[in-house]
């Protein structure tokens, strides 16, 4: 299997994300959407470090980098939805309208 | 399944590593379809983790073994747990089942199917003219890479984590506090 493979791949599953993060209401289905688009870009970054090996597996280590800082997002995304979610006792996006003019 | 059939069209035989990747390919893009679509956000979080599962196969499929384990240590061990916890904490009852979707999914699926058509015609379009097998990435060129050339971003990632640990206590502690101090 050539490199075009595992990018058309890493493309759907980006678009499936950038789709859910737009198109759910649910907060917590929101982050989630991202995680999904952060491993989309995971699998293109290894599958250009397999496939076009630069000095050092750049790439590999790109990815494993991007996986310390996921998982931190989320820690501290789930930590702001879980602290919206207990004031306002819902989970829904469209709920958070404080600011809206 | 119908992706399975697209491999015909390549002249050369069917091998274990293709069969591997249309099978690991279908997992990830229909696991994530799945999450995207599904009702019950239980359901999404189960699917999501098909997806992460799946996608550990591709790196080990890829020649890259240690990050098919830190996908598997990171996103299906810890990040699904914690994505479990947080909806178990929050959803009361079925409240979100009704309408899973904003009023502007017909901008959502423009979008999204612009981004994925834009980027998968420059994929096809692109000539690559590299190789056709995936070179492994062993642990000793990694691991070299991390502590040498990498030194620098990975102690302040190691910042980072601590920093995010930190919020997230002060975020999670915060409610019971301020019961306490009225």
């Amino acid at each position: 299997m050539g490199i075009e493979g595992y990018l058309i791949v890493s493309t759907l599953l980006f678009g499936i994300g950038a789709f859910g993060f737009m198109a759910r209401r649910n907060a917590i289905l929101m982050l989630i959407s991202i995680e999904l688009m952060f491993n989309a870009v995971n699998l293109s970054l290894v599958a250009f470090n397999a496939f076009l090996p630069p000095d050092e597996n750049a790439g590999a280590v790109f990815a494993l980098m991007i996986m310390a800082v996921a998982a931190a997002e989320v820690t501290v995304g789930l930590a702001l939805v879980i602290a919206i979610i207990r004031t306002r006792q819902t989970a829904e996006v469209d709920q958070y309208s404080d600011l809206k003019g | 399944m119908s992706r399975s059939n697209s491999s015909t069209r390549e002249p050369t035989t069917l091998d274990i590593s293709s069969v591997l990747f249309f099978l690991l390919a279908a997992g990830v893009v229909g696991a994530g379809a799945a999450v995207v679509t599904l009702r019950n956000i239980i359901h999404c979080a189960v699917a999501m983790m098909i997806c992460f599962g799946s996608l550990a196969g591709m790196y080990a499929l890829l020649g890259a073994p240690i990050v098919a384990a830190a996908q598997v240590l990171i996103y299906l061990g810890a990040i699904s747990v914690l994505i479990l916890f947080a909806i178990m904490l929050t959803q009361a009852g079925d409240a979100n089942l009704p309408a899973p979707f904003h009023r502007q999914v017909p901008i959502a699926v423009v979008v999204a199917l612009a981004i994925i058509g834009l980027v998968g015609w420059a994929v096809v379009q692109t000539d690559w003219g590299l190789a056709a097998e995936a070179a492994s990435a062993g642990v000793d060129a990694i691991a070299t890479a991390i502590f040498t050339t990498y030194a620098l971003p990975f102690e302040i990632i190691s910042m980072l984590l601590l920093v995010a640990i930190i919020g997230a206590i002060f975020l999670a502690r915060r409610p019971e506090e301020d019961e306490r101090a009225s």
